[in-house]
């Protein structure tokens, strides 16, 4: 196939010396400016953005160094939401399920090295699927329309019950309070001005960033402070550090599907990383949580959203790079910088531009065999992390948190919004409501709403136009069977009892 | 624990969460029923999703308020008050001093009172606030180009 020796041309150009450096140097980077609280991966690309455009580089080096701080960063955000439960991306938040208690397990170790090795699974499955089915999946994206998307948000809301944590109400009152929040701003379809309260700084709505911030970190700083007070030792124990083979085998499959189902997601503009984890913790959580470990420290439950948004991430290269449309912010993001590079992506660029497409896929294999080449035997550095005491750490965190909230808009109501948020998480984590389901319903829900009301519109009031295409009803087919599966297997269960 | 009739099984910390969050819930829907505009091509219309979301809201509320926990149940906290309202105020007052007195003197200012409570001593905790607040305002700053204010207080006296 041409393609393949194209892309064999694009490895001879992606290990070329300087070219291994730019990506050895962009996980690099990319990893420590994503381990700091709330600075995602296209916040690490931004900023670094216009430093790549002044230096000059050639399109590939440029892109190698894009593609590492893209997936250093990722995985920069999985640390700090292992160790220290504060995720910086939307697409890290399921990570925090299950990675967060164990780390309190003292299993930071396996739960960071398994984050690492299912990130490197997604990649790399993902880029055989890019090389693979590149133009299928973009004629296939294409079909998605609201309606679509609608019964796809149906779907990973479907998911919901896995992260309940045995409460399904108050996985309920989780994500209503999720998708309150995401209504307050103005309402794109209407412009009316929703729980605004004549608050101009709360037009654009609440930011992800601030939200985040406030729910975990700063919550976290609150429980932290009860548990030092109620004579909790003074730092988080470290623990293992390693990572048995036996576990490794044991999340093996959660890797490859997580892969699977991270990869589709990803061609799907728009929907993408987040989604992707959502739903791939959910089937993850259905088909192999035999004990209800899930939610309490299972390394499933981190293998499969880390192997998820690491293939949505290369899925989403597919929209981009094929039809020239970006499929999220961080896709947004390169395509500025392909353009600015004067190479324009679109269908033409596998004609136009072979070697820069081919160059950028070996150049993210790369990167993603960086990523696992340097973190693993990082693991043990990032784990000591936990040992610093808590009086310097936690403060230390809290403080980059109001860094992370205050760069969001250079707003002080922002950080009173942070505060506002911290207390009210550390309510919820008291009572014992999730937060995950929260981040649910405030990524989503918007997503929804926009969705169902652009469906209804071109439908002419009509809601039959949700299942007038097959692939919508296929996937609420999908849906159904998901939110079967539980009770299915219960059923089963009693009669076997 | 035994309550009242209906609520025998709940924990009382889920009664007061559940009635707490049903008020949310009403207060929510009461105060997006005006949200509507005029036009036939919306039917869902803005209020809708606000109702939804107070709709999962009161019926997770109910559930917490009348049925017995499944699993672990809700955690009473078990430290004094004092150090959580300490932190609370520390951070509340983060936002007003911080365009006034600038990033590194207010960071510095409220991580020493967070590292006190965190059991760290009175000196120690200083030098390391400041230095670290210190550090962090040449990394946004200087490396990530993240703007952080310098205070009015300073700036107004001549430099900073």
């Amino acid at each position: 196939m041409s393609s393949f020796s194209l892309l064999l041309e694009g490895f001879a150009v992606a290990l070329r010396p300087l070219n291994l450096a730019f990506a050895l140097g962009g996980v690099g980077v990319g990893t420590v400016v994503g381990m700091l609280p709330g600075i995602g991966p296209i916040n690490a690309i931004a900023i670094l953005l216009p430093v790549i455009f002044a230096v000059g580089l050639p399109a590939e080096s440029a892109l190698i160094l894009l593609a590492g701080i893209y997936y250093g960063s990722q995985y920069g955000n999985s640390i700090s939401t292992i160790l220290l439960n504060v995720p910086g991306t939307t697409s890290s938040v399921v990570t925090a399920i299950d990675g967060y208690p164990l780390t309190q397990q003292g299993k930071a170790g396996p739960a960071l090295a398994t984050a690492a090795i299912a990130s490197f699974v997604g990649g790399t499955l993902s880029i055989f699927g890019l090389v693979l089915l590149a133009p299928l999946l973009a004629s296939w994206a294409l079909r998605f329309g609201p309606a679509e998307y609608v019964a796809l948000m149906a779907l990973a809301f479907a998911a919901l019950s896995s992260f309940s944590g045995g409460s399904f109400p108050k996985a309920l009152v989780a994500t209503g309070v999720g998708l309150l929040l995401a209504s307050v701003g103005l309402d794109p379809n209407s412009s009316v001005a929703r729980f605004t309260f004549g608050e101009l700084r709360l037009l654009d709505g609440l930011d992800f960033v601030v939200v985040t911030i406030g729910l975990f970190a700063i919550s976290e700083v609150f429980l932290l402070l009860e548990r030092t007070g109620a004579g909790e030792a003074a730092a988080t124990r470290v623990g293992r550090v390693g990572l048995t083979m036996k576990e490794l085998a044991f999340s093996g499959w959660s890797m490859l599907r997580g892969s699977v189902i991270g990869f589709l997601m990803g061609v799907l503009p728009g929907a993408g990383g987040t989604v992707s984890t959502f739903v791939a913790y959910g089937a993850e959580q259905r088909i192999s949580d035999r004990e209800g470990t899930f939610g309490k420290g299972d390394l499933r439950g981190v293998a499969a959203p880390e192997a998820a948004n690491n293939a949505a991430a290369t899925g989403a290269l597919i929209p981009l790079l094929t039809l020239g449309v970006p499929g999220s912010a961080t896709t947004a993001v390169l395509l500025g910088a392909l353009m600015g590079l004067n190479v324009t992506p679109g269908p033409l660029l596998l004609e136009r531009n072979p070697e820069v497409f081919w160059g950028l896929v070996a150049s993210m294999y790369i990167g993603n065999l960086f990523l696992l080449a340097l973190n693993l035997p990082l693991v043990r550095v990032f784990v000591r992390v936990l040992s610093v005491p808590r009086w310097i750490l936690v403060p230390g965190i809290a403080a980059l948190g109001c860094v992370a909230v205050y760069a969001v808009n250079g707003s002080v109501f922002d950080l009173f919004l942070m505060v506002g948020f911290g207390v009210a998480g550390y309510g919820f984590r008291k009572v014992g409501i999730p937060l995950a389901p929260v981040i649910l319903g405030l990524v989503l829900g918007p997503l929804m709403e926009k969705n169902l009301r652009r469906a209804l519109a071109l439908g002419g009031g009509d809601w039959s136009v949700l299942v007038s295409s097959p692939l919508a009803v296929g996937i609420w087919g999908v849906t159904l069977a998901v939110l079967a599966l539980p009770l299915v297997g219960a059923m089963r269960a009693r009669r076997q009892g | 624990m035994q309550g009242p009739f209906p609520f025998h099984g709940s924990h009382p910390v889920n009664r007061v969460a559940g009635a707490g969050l049903l008020v949310l819930a009403a207060v929510a829907a009461w105060l997006a029923r005006g949200y509507t505009v005029n036009f036939i091509a919306d039917p869902v219309g803005p209020r809708a999703f606000p109702w939804v979301a107070a709709g999962l809201i009161a019926v997770g509320a109910t559930f917490m308020l009348l049925r017995p926990e499944e699993r672990a149940g809700p955690s009473l906290p078990s430290g004094r008050l004092r150090p959580f309202l300490l932190a609370l105020v520390a951070l509340g007052l983060y936002p007003v001093l911080l365009p006034l007195l600038g990033f590194i003197t207010t960071t510095a200012g409220v991580m020493w009172v967070l590292a006190r409570l965190f059991g760290g001593r009175a000196v120690p905790s200083a030098a390391a606030s400041l230095g670290l607040a210190a550090a962090m305002y040449l990394l946004f700053v200087y490396l990530l180009s993240v703007p952080l204010p310098l205070g009015r207080l300073f700036l107004a006296g001549g430099g900073g």
